[in-house]
């Protein structure tokens, strides 16, 4: 085992996906020679060549659509956007090409493709640089969306998903790129679709994912000191949803809190808390609450952003509205 | 093969288009993808072409006409001598509908001036649920299902989730669950629901029967209370002796004997003939109760039968009854029918009559009460006999005296072992 | 500006009877079935959506015949890679897709090209890749196709990408045509410009016609324009084009003027075009001056014509009866094929 940042874990997961099979490579902005926007790439160009390592001018219709038909023949691209919000320039060609042709088609062809970069809310980098895209690509059929928060699971998930056949939005934050944590020195994938108790416990569930994780366990810390034991459940994999690890636990704590760092409606909580109606409903002691982003555009200043997405206080108050009652 | 041209969809939308002209006539030659009409739509007038050439043969729809999408519009054939017919579309099937309706109006007005024969339907559910007398008792879901589980009662927990919610922890000293009183108003019903329960066939021929016979014969009844503790030393006697008759087994014989010494009260009412009928043997038909209706197992000539006899085939008749398994000969005829409700502790009740019989006989139970003899007060049995008649057939004064004799009979039940 | 007052482009000039005696008459006859089937499927197809049998949108390539015709034939069916618009039943019939394929698919019938799940926009063969119903989504797939042949080394084969002029003013275009440049990838774009983009003259979608002569210049990209109302110079042309990206790796933009006879879809009514107009276009029609040049020049005769017009509409009947007999797909395969497990 050693230990390194979820930023290495990144890298080490491309660069064996690129040793491993010639049919993969990436492309996006300053991937190359700039060593990658967040230096994710850093030293891929060397070892591998500008064939297999690509800069793009800023084009992401054109980049995108240009991978996707790519995949059509069956390579295996790996396409970075250098932030989730500039996704948007190339929703078409994502949504009507890649979501679409491996059912429009018959089954003919597959969209063997990997969307990654950071996602969601940065350091004040304001309204148009901070969304949480997971709702608006999850909500359709077609892919897979993950969303890692260790270093172990980044690499792990995203060399599945590179060798996945469908497409799949590989979900990361630069505000947790340098946490580190341990990885093995062998070869390893960790399996789509499941979830992860990382913490046991029997008054309440708390579902969550990627960098609300670390807001989350702080809180579960502060409970535990209090006598409270939550257990944690770090989803992972968005879509396909683990519904099995969800349903167990909450029919053991018989109480759910949902923390998710994009907006309220219509948002990842939703679906997961629906699901737990649906199946738990026989089980539940008290309703369901989440803990989401406010419905505004994130805005610049300091301490409207610590505001506006969720943080440790916001997510301990809703922890204890939902326990009135029971200690 | 001819080619028939219909009118197309020339939009989503189009349902319907009107030729507005042809620019050919029967005759021409057309070819493949030449015009021959234009078509007005509902948004606009196109040319259509022919897709296949030939020669017109037919003009189904002229100038200024509509047509259907899909209907046929124009006949095409690739020789002009190539015989054809003409296509029909489904179109005209509503005219024939609206005709008998009509006649069958007529008939219902030649009824009488007499008051008509209504029917009945349950008042519909109300449509308003009523809110609970009581505020409904908020508990979280899991705390129902401990709940409904253990059989515990809510109404009586106090709640120590947010606004008084019951929650799990809650239920720890909850008491049980009293059956009765208190039934909380359900939600799922407001006032009134009933459900529509199919008639069996057994039930369908029991409710025209008695219906029947309730409507078309003129009922009265006649009662009489009878003195039944000589029956019930009678029968303890019988007992001592290892012989085991009913109240009821009794109460046939008497009846029997009784109809033997009246047989203006043995008799019935033909209504298909208009005719009274003299039945020439006394046989008893018996009310019994089986699943989902009754019948009645016939004794035939129980005046000819001993007591003893008419024990043992009454047995018989009620345990194959209970079955379902009596033949139509047992139970179709009879000339009188006696029906006791006596073992549920009735004190009376009058039985309706089973026609084409003119009489019937309900038996209540054995009551003991006080009994007022030679002018003092004391304890006995009384049993009550009401004897529903057919007032075209039976007269009030014979139906008083076959009573009478019944009375008499059960009194002096030494006279039931002849 | 009227249609004759927009500058027409330099076009490519080659001599037609030159070109079918290389051809051979093989290759000729061969390439008068295809362009036969494509109208006959394509009348017949229009026909059954009017009988509200086909549902959705239908894009006609009813007056265009010569210009995939001529070029799968110069290019070659069996490999290549191929995509191109929403009006994609003419290429999926050139490239392997089998009338009766064709006609069940846009019937909504499991025996369709697509399972039934694509419908006439989105047609798919061994190297076509669709078939695409955003206008303009196609050109960067297109790129990708092209980048895909020199990723793996694969020298012998080029990409082919259509779209209308329609499709020119959309912003992938650009992005597609800087990229293929910028990257040397071999991919033949073809702008097939019918002069409408749905219901609106090119005079009023694009700023500085001609289209590819003048566009391809800020790319630096070398351009042919070419009528496509004939065929042998659509052949001729593409034939020299597939050598030269294939030699130089560099890629190459063709614009092909043509008609198109019907309405952008078949609820267009086509009221922008006057009658005259129609008539004129008609005067043009690829298949009907084909047969011209084999009839004056080839010993070809009209019922040689009337022959090989009746087989190529009796296998599109065919093709038709089949349908209509044919089963829509089982409902409980519906959520089959979302994903790969």
């Amino acid at each position: 085992m050693r230990e390194i940042s979820i930023r290495e874990a990144i890298r080490e997961a491309i660069d064996e996906a690129l040793a491993k099979d010639d049919s993969v490579f990436i492309l996006g902005e300053e991937v190359a020679q700039y060593n990658g926007a967040y230096k994710i790439t850093k030293g891929l160009l060397e070892k591998y060549g500008e064939k297999r390592v690509i800069d793009t001018p800023i084009v992401e219709g054109g980049f995108t659509g240009l991978a996707i038909g790519a995949a059509l023949t069956g390579l295996r691209p790996i396409v970075e956007f250098m932030s989730f919000n500039f996704s948007f320039v190339a929703f078409d060609q994502i949504v009507s090409n890649a979501l679409k042709i491996h059912y429009m088609s018959g089954g003919r062809f597959k969209v063997p493709i990997v969307f990654r970069g950071p996602n969601g809310a940065a350091a004040r980098v304001s309204c148009q640089h901070s969304h949480n895209v997971e709702p608006l690509y999850a909500h359709l059929p077609g892919c897979i969306v993950l969303a890692p928060s260790t270093p172990y699971d980044s690499k792990g998930l995203l060399k599945a998903a590179i060798f996945n056949d469908n497409p799949v939005f590989f979900l990361e934050n630069e505000m947790i790129y340098n946490i580190k944590g341990e990885v093995p020195d062998h070869d390893y994938t960790v399996e789509i679709g499941k979830a992860k108790v990382i913490e046991e416990g029997v008054d309440l569930t708390l579902i969550s994912y990627s960098r609300m994780i670390y807001f989350c366990r702080e809180v579960v810390e502060d409970f535990k000191r209090k006598g409270i034991f939550i257990e944690l459940i770090d989803l992972r994999t968005i879509k396909p949803l683990d519904v099995g690890t969800i349903v167990t636990s909450v029919r053991k704590t018989h109480r759910a809190v949902v923390v998710e760092e994009g907006h309220k409606y219509a948002g990842i909580s939703a679906e997961v808390i629906s699901l737990i109606q649906e199946f738990c409903f026989d089980d539940l002691d008290a309703p369901v609450q989440r803990v989401c982003q406010m419905e505004t555009p994130l805005p610049y200043s300091p301490p409207l952003e610590a505001e506006t997405i969720p943080n440790p206080a916001r997510i301990k108050k809703v922890i204890e509205e939902v326990l009135i009652g029971v200690k | 093969m001819p080619i028939i041209v219909t009118m197309p969809a020339l939009s989503p939308t189009m349902d319907e288009g009107i030729i507005t002209s042809w620019v050919v006539k029967v005759g021409d030659k057309v070819l493949d993808g030449s015009p021959i009409c234009e078509i007005a739509t509902d948004k606009s007038t196109v040319e259509f072409q022919a897709i296949d050439g030939g020669y017109i043969r037919k003009i189904l729809v002229p100038a200024g006409k509509g047509a259907k999408v899909n209907a046929p519009i124009a006949i095409i054939t690739k020789t002009l001598d190539e015989e054809f017919s003409i296509p029909t579309f489904e179109e005209e099937k509503k005219v024939e509908e609206g005709v008998s309706a009509n006649e069958k109006k007529i008939e219902g007005e030649q009824k009488s001036n007499s008051l008509n024969v209504i029917q009945f339907s349950p008042v519909p559910p109300s449509k308003k649920i009523r809110s609970t007398i009581k505020p409904s008792v908020a508990a979280s879901p899991l705390a129902k299902k401990i709940a409904k589980e253990k059989g515990l009662d809510l109404r009586s927990v106090k709640g120590s989730g947010p606004s008084g919610r019951i929650i799990s922890k809650d239920l720890a000293n909850a008491p049980l669950l009293q059956l009765f009183g208190g039934e909380q108003r359900s939600i799922e019903f407001p006032d009134g629901t009933f459900d529509e329960v199919p008639l069996s066939p057994m039930r369908k021929v029991i409710g025209e029967r008695l219906q029947a016979s309730k409507m078309t014969i003129p009922h009265y009844v006649i009662s009489q209370s009878v003195e039944a503790d000589k029956m019930m030393a009678f029968r303890s006697e019988l007992k001592d002796l290892g012989i085991h008759v009913s109240f009821n087994d009794c109460i046939i014989k008497a009846t029997a004997l009784a109809l033997q010494k009246h047989p203006e009260i043995n008799m019935g009412y033909d209504s298909k003939k208009n005719v009274m009928i003299q039945f020439k043997t006394v046989d008893i038909s018996l009310a019994v109760s089986i699943p989902d209706g009754l019948i009645t197992p016939i004794l035939w000539q129980a005046n000819c039968m001993s007591l003893k006899e008419i024990s043992m085939e009454a047995k018989r008749l009620v345990m194959k009854a209970k079955e379902g398994k009596l033949e139509p000969f047992e139970y179709q005829g009879g000339s009188f029918t006696i029906s006791n409700l006596g073992m549920f502790g009735i004190t009376s009740f009058e039985a309706v009559i089973n026609p084409p019989q003119g009489a019937i006989l309900a038996v209540g139970g054995i009551i003991e009460t006080p009994i007022s003899k030679n002018g003092k007060i004391v304890s006995g049995h009384r049993l009550n006999l009401s004897i529903s008649l057919d007032h075209r057939v039976i007269d009030g004064a014979a139906g008083a005296l076959f009573l009478n004799t019944l009375k008499f009979l059960l009194e002096n039940p030494t006279s039931l072992v002849l | 500006m009227t249609t004759e007052e927009i500058k027409q482009p330099t076009l490519y000039q080659s001599d037609p009877l030159a070109v079918i005696a290389e051809m051979g008459m093989h290759l000729s006859l061969k390439m008068l079935d295809e362009m036969l089937l494509i109208r006959h499927f394509e009348t017949r197809g229009e026909q059954s959506y009017q009988q509200g049998k086909v549902w959705g949108f239908y894009h006609s390539y009813i007056g265009q015949e010569a210009v995939q015709t001529g070029i799968v034939n110069a290019l070659g069916a069996d490999k290549n890679y191929y995509a191109t618009t929403y009006r994609c039943h003419a290429l999926a019939l050139l490239l392997g897709m089998t009338p009766e394929e064709g006609m069940a698919e846009l019937f909504g019938k499991q025996t369709g090209i697509a399972l039934g799940r694509g419908g006439s926009m989105h047609m798919y063969t061994k190297n076509m890749y669709g078939g695409s119903g955003i206008v303009g989504g196609q050109w960067p797939l297109g790129a990708g196709l092209a980048f895909s042949l020199k990723y793996r080394g694969i020298k012998d084969e080029v990409a082919v990408v259509f779209g209308g002029d329609g499709s020119v003013p959309q912003g992938t275009f650009h992005e597609t045509m800087n990229l293929i440049k910028l990257w040397n990838l071999p991919l033949i774009v073809v702008v097939e410009n019918n002069g409408i983009s749905m219901g609106t003259q090119l005079e009023r979608t694009i700023a500085n016609p001609p289209i590819v002569e003048n566009m391809s210049k800020a790319y630096g990209i070398k351009s042919y324009s070419v009528d496509g109302m004939q065929l042998p110079l659509v052949y001729d042309l593409f034939k020299k084009i597939k050598e030269e990206v294939q030699q130089t790796c560099q890629p190459i933009m063709v614009e092909v003027l043509c008609y198109r006879y019907k309405g952008h879809s078949i609820s267009d009514a086509a009221t922008y075009r006057t009658k005259e107009e129609l008539e004129r276009i008609k005067k043009l029609d690829p298949i009907e001056s084909f047969k011209q040049l084999l009839k004056n020049h080839c010993g070809f005769t009209d019922q040689e014509y009337e022959t090989r017009s009746e087989v190529q509409k009796q296998r599109v009947v065919k093709a038709v009866v089949e349908a209509d007999l044919a089963p829509f797909p089982d409902v409980h395969t519906l959520e089959e094929g979302v994903i790969i497990p």
